[in-house]
């Protein structure tokens, strides 16, 4: 009988014979009781294993309280209130959410984006103009999560503003970034308390925004409604909620890659295309947005979304410019490269291809005069299905 | 630049994505204790955390994120979807830092100088030995560290298997391999520790 495998005297050791293939364990065994030779490399490999507990053990963590699991039900339950669908029953009233709430401030400045960039590149290179600067890192650990939604968003757009200083845009404080910010402070101004959501007509958005009055209401329902009025303006440009994650995050799934690909598969091929330009994928929950900035001028837009079981799409937009001085506009737009000719610049496709964790896949497609670049742990064809609903 | 037509959009014509959609028939639910789950798992994945992004603080939010995620998903195998998406987060977390980190360090400014707080020495050797086992951790693959750190977080080959997506009959030998990395990796560190001083 041949010798055990190292594998198989550390399965011996941790009492988990029972997971190799039928008849190995009783093998493993009798030859341990036979063979000298596997003995003695059993106590190297004991030895070895309590070295690796101890050092483990060495890197560990003071014991955290536990939170009240009623807080993490409420937070749950809270956020799949925020996902129902429009003309569903009234929302209860629940605790303050922090993920969602720092969620619903991404949404709106994700899908205002999204918005602009769409109207940017129909309108060609004369219309580009400032778009506040947000410095907009993942608001679920640094929002302040005291505040109300509305506030937050402002301040964000106003300090954006100001720091938009040192860019060309810097006087351009033109119709469309003020109008973008009117939306965005909407809340804060209050409205007509019960103006209705109609996701059908675009041109309601900004009064959707500022509607459904927010002053007076206690900051949870503050909230609520804001993510509500996000899905709506999601819908004014062309994402798709109600989210699908009920039908397509199956519960009962096991977290394998080759299910995550079929439910992907079919989440993806269940999306539909939206009409108008949609800078994220319409139907998934957005994570972040950012603007990365590595070098001076060299910018990407940066949107993750979650996908079933926790995985992440990353969406990268090289190539954006976004200033009022058209002239400079050009100059970026025509130095921005191909993907195979981009091989120097920290932010080209090239570069963040060879930084693809394992098991990811990058597909990169034309976007205006820039690129699209998006990552995720789905196979090619997967993430091809994703980007046909951006368009 | 011209850079027509090479590089449309390689996007799947109407036909090709067009497959047949097969939603798995859902199995009948096993109801499961998720306050029981909580209460036997949630240091545990804070540990795992921990030692994934590094800062207590941020493990323990996203610890209880994915518990809030875990119970509006309710899956049928919890820990090991708790530890699958706990893993998840943390990859994605690593990313942002990293990406945060480069950001800082265009903009760092020379003047940043580090405040340094004076220990006794038995502390500072605690800590020593700490960030020796860090830096052994982060020099081996995700892959080992991800499975090391989901046996020492208790997790049955089953469940590792699950998790890391590998044949449970695998999981003994990347386990295997996993420790000696590691044992070596701070064997090397402790040499050039030594070394040094």
């Amino acid at each position: 009988m041949r010798h055990i495998a190292d594998g198989e005297l550390h399965a011996y050791l941790d009492g988990a014979l029972s997971h190799l293939p039928e008849g190995r364990g009783d093998e493993v065994r009798r030859h341990l009781e036979e063979c000298s030779v596997c003995r003695e490399r059993l106590r190297d490999e004991e030895e070895l294993r309590a070295q690796a507990r101890e050092l483990l053990a060495g890197a560990d963590l003071e014991e955290v309280p536990l939170p009240p699991f009623e807080e993490l039900r409420a937070r749950a339950a809270a956020a799949e209130d925020s996902q129902t669908p429009e003309g569903s029953p009234p929302r209860r009233r629940g605790p303050l959410l922090q993920f969602p709430l720092a969620w619903a401030a991404t949404v709106v400045l994700a899908l205002g984006v999204g918005w602009m960039g769409g109207e940017l590149w129909r309108s060609g290179p004369r219309a580009i103009r400032a778009v506040p600067e947000m410095r907009f890192e993942d608001r679920r650990s640094e929002a302040d999560l005291d505040s109300p939604l509305g506030v937050n968003v402002r301040d964000d757009v106003a300090g954006g503003s100001r720091t938009a200083s040192d860019s060309p845009a810097e006087t351009g404080a033109d119709a469309l970034s003020e109008g973008v910010a009117a939306e965005l402070t909407g809340p804060v101004e209050g409205g007509p308390p019960e103006a209705e959501v109609n996701p059908t007509t675009p041109e309601s958005a900004p009064a959707v925004v500022g509607g459904r009055g927010v002053a007076g209401e206690p900051s949870e329902e503050r909230e609520k409604t804001a993510v509500q009025e996000v899905r709506a303006l999601g819908a004014r440009v062309g994402a798709v909620p109600p989210t699908p994650s009920a039908a397509v995050v199956s519960p009962d799934m096991p977290p394998g890659r080759e299910a995550m690909e079929d439910e992907a598969d079919a989440l993806f091929s269940s999306l539909p295309a939206s009409e108008e330009t949609s800078m994220a994928v319409p139907g998934l929950d957005l994570l972040a947005v950012e603007w990365e900035e590595w070098t001076p001028g060299e910018r990407a837009l940066y949107i993750r979304q979650l996908l079933p079981m926790g995985d992440t799409l990353e969406l990268r937009y090289l190539g954006l410019f976004m200033g009022s001085d058209p002239e400079a506009a050009n100059t970026l737009l025509t130095q921005s490269r191909a993907p195979e000719e981009a091989s120097e610049g920290p932010l080209s496709p090239k570069v963040m291809e060879a930084s693809l964790p394992p098991g990811w896949n990058q597909v990169v497609m034309r976007w205006g005069r820039g690129w699209l670049v998006a990552r995720a742990p789905l196979s090619v064809e997967s993430l091809r299905g994703i980007l046909r609903a951006l368009h | 630049m011209e850079r027509s037509g090479a590089h449309e959009p390689v996007l799947p014509g109407a036909g090709e994505g067009a497959q047949a959609i097969h939603l798995r028939r859902w199995r009948s639910k096993v109801s499961v204790d998720w306050g029981e789950v909580y209460r036997s798992t949630f240091q545990e994945l804070v540990r795992f955390l921990h030692r994934k992004v590094w800062d207590g603080e941020r493990a323990r939010d996203l610890a209880q994120e994915v518990f809030v995620r875990a119970l509006r998903h309710d899956p049928d195998q919890p820990r090991a979807w708790v530890f699958k998406v706990a893993m998840n987060l943390a990859r994605d977390e690593a990313r942002t830092v990293l990406r945060r980190k480069r950001h800082l360090a265009l903009l760092k400014s020379e003047s940043e100088v580090g405040v340094k707080v004076a220990t006794p020495e038995d502390e500072l050797a605690s800590q020593e030995r700490w960030a020796q086992v860090r830096r052994a951790l982060d020099a081996i693959s995700d892959r080992d560290r991800e499975v090391l750190l989901l046996w020492d977080a208790g997790l049955s080959y089953g469940e590792i298997s699950e998790v890391m997506e590998l044949s449970p009959g695998a999981v003994g030998t990347t386990l295997a391999r996993a420790r000696r990395r590691l044992v070596e990796a701070h064997g090397q560190m402790e040499q050039e520790h030594a070394a040094h001083s």
